[in-house]
């Protein structure tokens, strides 16, 4: 069967940070037969559409990087998917890029290669030093409205790393506050 | 008004804490949003959890029928479970509608869907939360005014005094006269407002009408008219919706309600909807499919429900199935049932249906003998269920569940072993088709419920019921893992009953269950047995004067000036007919008509 393979980048704003990853698939569900695409659908005694997403963000966390790949059984130009999507969505889940990709290509789980959180502090005056785990790097600090940023690389063996553990670690290695905000940035891929 | 900015106000460690914050959110898809100004805007609250009340037709049809009048702005409000109720409440944040995150204390009318009686504490929750004095004569003009709908509304006098109005019966007949009077009115004193809604059928004004306690022959004006329930003739012309509100969170009922028919035409004795949704009425095949279209279409859903009260009493219901199977084949969107009467015919149905085979079948048989089911006038023979039990696993199925009721009036110890024999009999024919034939038994207590044959009857003692059920569970041991038996609290169901039979007095007992902490009292880990009967105690009121009596026909009873259509002497006479354990055939429209009075 002819398949053609969409990746979609999706904004996860506040306040739907609050929703779960679970939640983003029915949704993403029922906004496709909303749609009424040519979606393709799994095979078996439950055919799923064929649907794959990133790794999850977890509940609390920001995204302006959620990616999810389709597979519909027509060309369609990706604009007006994204067109068409965002005429359903909220403006804080907008679709905000859509390309066609190869069907053939790796999935968007083997492509990673690091992934940018940011995390906001208040309360703190600055951002001290410390040990991090291997693979996750401060990248940048900045100071904005009274509170401070600082931006995380999360690379190497640590890509599918939950920002919400690591928000832990800091509270319980080094006393930071947890973050107001957290939010997944980029994603990069090899 | 402004709308409260949550994220500010709440941090999000503090956001997190709450278990399932995904509910309170809203911006869902398809969520009505109209800028202002309108000439009335309306809170919708439902006083359960948002999983709940998004999951009922009622407010989904009100919710939408009240936002197509282009002056009305109707917006939902739900009960925030516990933890996030006293998170607002330190915030100093007042209940808020998910819509456009206002006050629910700065619209103009608050209507309370009232579903079930353990809700009550729950509407006093929410007036709290939304800093709303609980009692009619608090409020002045200042505050919304308080409407409440819904089938409790059949006896509302327990809650009578918080609030304003009532609307009794079928919203899509009938609200919008009080959203005309309501806009109309703007402005113009309280009293004068009611008295001005107290003229629509199917309006009840408590501040104008003296209270009536049960048992007592009732003071003060004997000229005031019954209050009399709105209800549409013709389905395919009364409101329906063709968009819903999807949520993100995953909730109870979580698909395409479509109603197919309302009433039931069974006449069960103890059944309180049977009575007061009838007559029976149908939505036509074409209709049904039209809405099933649009629906699907602008939602997404992945399941369609055809709800009514006994779905496969519906005239064309093959048909139905065959021609909104073939549509929504390509939509990949599938059928479900939810309530099969105990016959073959049904169970045919059901194998059509992908949805229905996948998921267990439920039945409710009720009693355990042939002569307790014609007491209660659920005219089914063991026969008839064996062989309907037989098709459900020669179809495939494995575990099915049954529903029966302990404490029904005129039972005795050989009913109880009726539901064993059953049960073994059944399990002997599952045997026969699937080794591991399994069987779910849950076991209710009756609760003598307005409007019904039975509303004159003594609720059977709490410590009887237990002991009933325990009987019955150490009789169904015998099968071992076969059956699985479980009974409700014991001590829900006869506050329920208070609650049902009630009068005004009781109102000051649910403030004070309230103000003792009794919250969520549908829910199991809240509710308190104990707060009931203390509360009880300091109102000098007894369990045992609202529920553990027999009634008289002479006794005046607190909704006695409530008419859902159904006469006072047709349940009497149902009553007398129970007693000798007479059947009533169900009524068909011009047939066979036993003169209940609706028509």
């Amino acid at each position: 069967m002819v398949q053609f393979r969409y990746r979609l980048r999706q904004w996860k704003l506040c306040p739907f940070h609050l929703i779960s990853q679970l939640d983003m698939n029915r949704l993403w569900d029922r906004i496709l037969r909303k749609s009424g695409l040519p979606i393709l659908y799994s095979q078996g005694f439950n055919p799923r559409p064929l649907l794959s997403f990133g790794p999850a963000t977890p509940l609390g966390v920001e995204s302006k990087a959620e990616y999810l790949e389709m597979f519909l059984g027509e060309a369609i130009p990706a604009t007006s998917l994204q067109e068409m999507f965002n005429r359903y969505l909220p403006s804080a889940l907008r679709v905000v890029e859509a390309v066609s990709v190869l069907p053939e290509a790796p999935s968007l789980v083997r492509e990673m290669k690091g992934v940018r959180y940011a995390f906001s502090f208040s309360g703190i005056s600055s951002w001290n030093g410390v040990l991090l785990p291997a693979g996750i790097e401060v990248q940048e600090i900045r100071r904005h409205d009274g509170s401070l940023w600082v931006f995380f690389l999360f690379g190497a063996e640590k890509v599918s790393f939950s920002p919400l553990k690591f928000s832990r670690f800091l509270q319980e290695n080094f006393g930071y506050p947890f973050p107001d905000k957290m939010i997944k940035e980029e994603v990069f891929f090899k | 008004m402004e709308e409260i900015n949550l994220s500010g106000l709440i941090s999000n460690k503090e956001i997190l804490s709450v278990e399932k914050p995904g509910r309170y959110i809203g911006e869902e898809i398809n969520v009505v949003k109209k800028p202002d100004p309108v000439k009335l805007s309306v809170a919708l609250a439902f006083p359960d959890t948002y999983e709940i009340g998004m999951s009922h037709v009622g407010m989904k049809i009100l919710y939408h029928l009240l936002n197509s009048v282009p002056e009305v702005r109707a917006e939902r409000v739900f009960v925030p479970w516990p933890d996030m109720g006293a998170l607002i409440s330190r915030k100093g944040i007042p209940l808020y509608s998910l819509e456009g995150k206002l006050p629910v204390a700065s619209f103009d009318l608050l209507g309370i869907s009232l579903q079930h009686e353990l809700n009550y504490t729950n509407v006093l929750y929410l007036l709290d939360l939304a800093g709303i004095p609980f009692y009619s004569v608090e409020r002045d003009e200042r505050f919304p005014l308080v409407v409440g709908g819904g089938p409790c509304v059949f006896n509302p006098e327990p809650v009578a005094p918080f609030f304003d109005f009532f609307f009794l019966g079928e919203a899509e007949e009938g609200f919008l006269e009080i959203v005309e009077v309501l806009v109309a009115s703007r402005g113009e004193k309280k009293q004068d407002r009611l008295a001005q809604l107290a003229k629509i059928e199917g309006v009840y004004v408590p501040s104008l009408y003296p209270p009536r306690l049960l048992g007592q022959e009732p003071q003060g004006d004997s000229s005031l008219k019954p209050v009399k329930k709105r209800w549409i003739k013709d389905l395919d012309r009364a409101f329906y919706p063709t968009t819903l509100v999807v949520p993100y969170v995953s909730i109870v009922h979580d698909r395409i309600p479509i109603e197919i028919s309302r009433g039931c035409t069974r006449g069960c004795r103890f059944c309180q909807a049977g009575m007061i949704y009838r007559p029976h009425r149908e939505r036509s095949p074409e209709r049904i499919r039209e809405l099933a279209e649009s629906l699907v279409r602008s939602t997404g859903y992945e399941e369609v429900s055809l709800v009514s009260l006994s779905s496969t009493d519906y005239s064309e219901i093959e048909t139905l199935i065959r021609d909104l199977s073939l549509m929504l084949e390509p939509f990949r969107v599938n059928i479900s049932l939810p309530s099969l009467r105990v016959d073959t015919f049904s169970v045919e149905i059901a194998r059509s249906l992908q949805r229905v085979r996948k998921s267990g079948l439920t039945f409710a048989p009720e009693a355990g003998t042939e002569r307790l089911r014609r007491v209660i006038n659920k005219n089914l023979t063991d026969q008839e269920i064996l062989s309907t039990m037989e098709r459900v696993f020669a179809a495939g199925w494995q575990d099915v569940k049954l529903y029966f009721m302990i404490g029904l009036p005129g039972e005795r110890e050989e009913d109880l072993i009726g539901i064993v024999r059953l049960i073994a009999d059944i399990l002997a024919v599952g045997k026969q088709h699937q080794r591991k034939a399994s069987l779910h038994l849950s076991a209710a207590a009756f609760i003598p419920k307005p409007h019904t044959p039975f509303q004159w009857v003594a609720q059977e003692q709490k410590e009887n019921l237990e002991e009933k059920a325990r009987f019955l569970s150490s009789q169904l041991r015998r099968f071992g893992k076969r059956v699985r038996f479980n009974w409700p609290s014991f001590e829900m169901s006869s506050i329920e009953a208070l609650l049902a039979r009630g009068d005004r007095k009781l109102a000051p007992v649910i403030e004070r269950v309230y103000r003792k902490g009794g919250i969520m009292q549908n829910w199991t880990e809240f509710f308190s047995f104990e707060q009931w009967c203390s509360a009880l105690e300091e109102e000098y009121l007894s369990l045992e004067g609202y529920i553990y009596r027999e009634l008289p026909f002479s006794a005046p009873l607190p909704w006695d000036f409530v008419s859902c259509g159904v006469s006072k002497e047709f349940l009497w006479n149902e009553y007398q007919k129970a007693r000798k354990e007479e059947p009533t055939p169900f009524c068909q429209e011009g047939r066979n008509c036993f003169g209940c009075g609706v028509c």
